[in-house]
């Protein structure tokens, strides 16, 4: 793998353990049931869940708005604990973007039944690399606050 | 998530200038002193070639600008670029957020409709 160097993270600790956590995101028909990116989106999930095999998400857009289509392809399936994906968005007809991001989902097994969630959502991998070396990742958004001005080191 | 495909080549642009370590230290530089290639260039144990790549990179993602000055071209971060990637990150950010809460509603429902076996 490339070495990530844009990425976001969420996590979320559920009253559940990671097999019912990892089941609930992995099964189309439960997928579909709580996974909406805004309210009045309807989902419908289509999941080839082995190593190469791909996923289709169609969000239905309210008042007759064009679908969109987020795709992509399963890299890493560890189940119940790890989940690794691309993620590309497409747009109507159009193909997906070539640059696509990867998702990385992690079910982490806590005490009494309960599951934390870590999703991170990277990508943009630098293809070109002109000194032959990346030190690692970072999260770009303390260089963009940095970049922007707000940051703590310079103002 | 209303963005308009011919807008993500710009959005593109910028994620890869911003995916390399030396252009993010130049921006951090160039925020704060606008100075010329010669000048930026010395900051870093790097030929002029790879410097002047790394600078075209970060001109096609509109996050620096240059200006002549008599015979010297400045360079200054033009930070408000960044705009629509912070928007990228931000929605994205809100969808996940937003999806892990529904994920968690979904979980607490599913365990009351559905007494343990």
């Amino acid at each position: 793998m490339p070495t990530p160097t844009v990425s976001l993270t969420v996590s979320k600790i559920l009253p559940c353990r990671p097999a019912e956590a990892f089941r609930a995101w992995t099964v189309p028909e439960l997928f579909q049931q709580w996974f909406t990116p805004g309210p009045g989106i309807q989902v419908t999930a289509e999941v080839d869940l082995r190593k190469g095999g791909r996923y289709r998400l169609t969000f239905r857009m309210p008042e007759d708005k064009p679908s969109v289509v987020a795709a992509g392809e399963f890299l890493v399936i560890n189940a119940p604990h790890y989940l690794e994906y691309t993620w590309s968005w497409t747009w109507g007809a159009e193909p997906g973007q070539p640059n696509h991001t990867v998702v990385k989902v992690e079910f982490r097994e806590l005490a009494e039944e309960r599951t934390e969630v870590v999703l991170t959502h990277e990508g943009f991998n630098d293809p070109e690399d002109c000194d032959g070396h990346t030190k690692g990742w970072t999260s770009i958004l303390d260089h963009m606050a940095a970049a922007l001005g707000s940051g703590p080191a310079s103002g | 998530m209303g963005e308009r495909k011919h807008s993500e080549p710009a959005l593109d642009d910028i994620f890869l200038a911003l995916s390399h370590p030396t252009r993010r230290r130049m921006l951090e530089l160039l925020q704060d002193h606008p100075s010329c290639v010669t000048d930026l260039a010395g900051s870093f144990d790097l030929s002029l070639n790879v410097v002047s790549k790394h600078l075209k990179s970060l001109e096609r993602a509109g996050l620096l600008a240059r200006t002549r000055e008599g015979r010297v071209h400045v360079l200054r971060s033009e930070p408000q670029a960044l705009a629509p990637a912070t928007a990228w990150l931000s929605r994205h950010l809100a969808m996940w957020q937003g999806a892990l809460n529904s994920l968690e509603s979904f979980i607490i429902r599913s365990k009351s409709q559905t007494p343990p076996p």
